[in-house]
């Protein structure tokens, strides 16, 4: 009858546009109880062509979902190269510039030197070396400590730093790091006070802590603002406990959790001379001994460094 | 009477070498290692015939300097000769067009030459 062949194409059509919006009201039930042996098949059919464009559907957002995952993937990786460059590209400009300045000094007294040597009178020359040799040393050093931090950086960067351990008196270090910065303590006009009256002796790598206290002492001084320095020294039961104390400029809020990372930006740059890499290793150091470095600061009150380490 | 050549630089042994290095030509060097300083000496009065000047300062930047003498007719006059390491001389906004450069490390030599030219 005309009218079933309508009903049944009516009937069809309807599950056809249903099964095309991703819905199906066909249930097995349905076709179990369809008197139409054909229409029944069909109904299967189209049963199966829902299920199959379901499971077509579900693979598709998959593969989007997994394409959309590895394209924010890509573009995290390729924002964190670019970061990594650009850090890079930062901190050879600094390097050359931190490098320039000890060179300029050493080209002009160089200079001197030699026209002094040339046109000058014996009395002047002497004078002139009085005047000048020790800038000079002071040159050799500050470019010797500047290559010695590239240095770290690079060899930190490829796998970490290899330390030596060996029965060391921190105490004994406090002391020698205060005394080789006597001239600088005493051009800058600080106090440093030091509270290390006992040995306290662990097993760690001497030169890299001395490393560490020098690169605490020379910030403290650095960033003191002229007024005392604090270093103490203590033992307790199973660590030492290390700590540089200074009334200075302190670290605003803000920057004091970049501080111990490399290539911070922590301190500006721009104002204060050093390639800013001195907390970083100081924190390598401490962590490849077993240890940990915290620091307290409050912005013009001053900042406090605890080091720990384990005896 | 001789005018002096100011020579704003905080690094101290830089400054003092520059110093030194000008004072052996025989010029009356009024070295200073904040520019704040410098800019209150020329403010009272002081009338360098060039200020040599570093960039990268802290309290107050060589830009910063500049924008400040800029701004006071009675020592905006003054010539500069800028002295720096750093590789971009832009900063925050701030331009040094027209500035003459001498970039670290040169030698005796090379900063007699400029000096020389401004005396």
């Amino acid at each position: 009858m005309p009218s079933t062949a309508e009903t049944a194409t009516d009937r069809i059509l309807s599950h056809l546009s249903e099964i095309g919006a991703g819905r199906c009201t066909i249930t097995e039930e349905a076709i179990v109880r369809e008197r139409d042996p054909n229409m029944s098949q069909i109904l299967l059919g189209l049963l199966v062509l829902h299920e199959d464009l379901a499971y077509a559907r579900k693979l598709r957002d998959e593969a989007e979902a997994a394409r959309l995952v590895t394209a924010n993937e890509r573009e995290r990786l390729l924002e964190e190269l670019e970061k990594a460059l650009a850090a890079r590209d930062q901190f050879l400009a600094l390097a050359s510039h931190e490098l320039r300045t000890p060179l300029s000094t050493m080209t002009l007294l160089v200079d001197n030197f030699v026209e002094a040597v040339t046109v000058t009178e014996s009395g002047k020359l002497a004078a002139l070396i009085t005047q000048h040799l020790p800038i000079l040393k002071r040159q050799v050093e500050r470019l010797g400590t500047l290559v010695l931090e590239m240095l770290d950086v690079s060899q930190i960067t490829s796998g970490g730093l290899d330390l030596v351990p060996a029965p060391v008196d921190l105490t004994a270090i406090v002391r020698e790091v205060v005394e080789r910065f006597g001239l600088e303590i005493e051009r800058r006009q600080v106090t440093v006070k030091m509270h290390a009256d006992f040995p306290v002796v662990g097993m760690w790598d001497g030169a890299r802590l001395d490393q560490v206290v020098t690169n605490l002492l020379s910030n403290a001084l650095k960033f003191g603002a002229g007024r005392p320095v604090e270093i103490s020294v203590r033992a307790e039961a199973d660590r030492a406990v290390l700590i540089v104390r200074d009334c200075g400029i302190g670290i605003a809020p803000q920057i004091r959790s970049k501080i111990f990372g490399p290539f911070s930006g922590a301190v500006s740059t721009r104002h204060h001379a050093g390639l800013g890499l001195g907390l970083w290793i100081a924190h390598q150091i401490v962590r490849a001994s077993g240890g940990s470095i915290t620091a307290d600061s409050r912005p013009d009150e001053g900042s406090t460094f605890t080091v720990e380490l384990p005896r | 009477m001789t005018r002096p050549l100011m020579v704003i630089e905080d690094d101290d042994d830089l400054r003092e070498a520059l110093a030194a290095s000008l004072a052996m030509e025989g010029f009356e060097v009024s070295a200073f290692g904040d520019a704040r300083e410098a800019l209150r000496e020329l403010e009272c009065g002081l009338r360098p015939f060039l200020i040599l000047l570093d960039l990268m300062m802290p309290n107050m930047s060589g830009w910063e300097f500049r924008e400040a003498q800029e701004a006071d007719p009675a020592i905006a006059p003054i010539p500069v000769v800028v002295i720096t390491a750093a590789h971009t001389l832009g900063s925050d906004g701030h331009s040094l067009t027209g500035i003459e450069v001498l970039r670290k490390p040169f030698s005796v030599e090379a900063l007699l030459e400029v000096v020389g030219r401004y005396r």
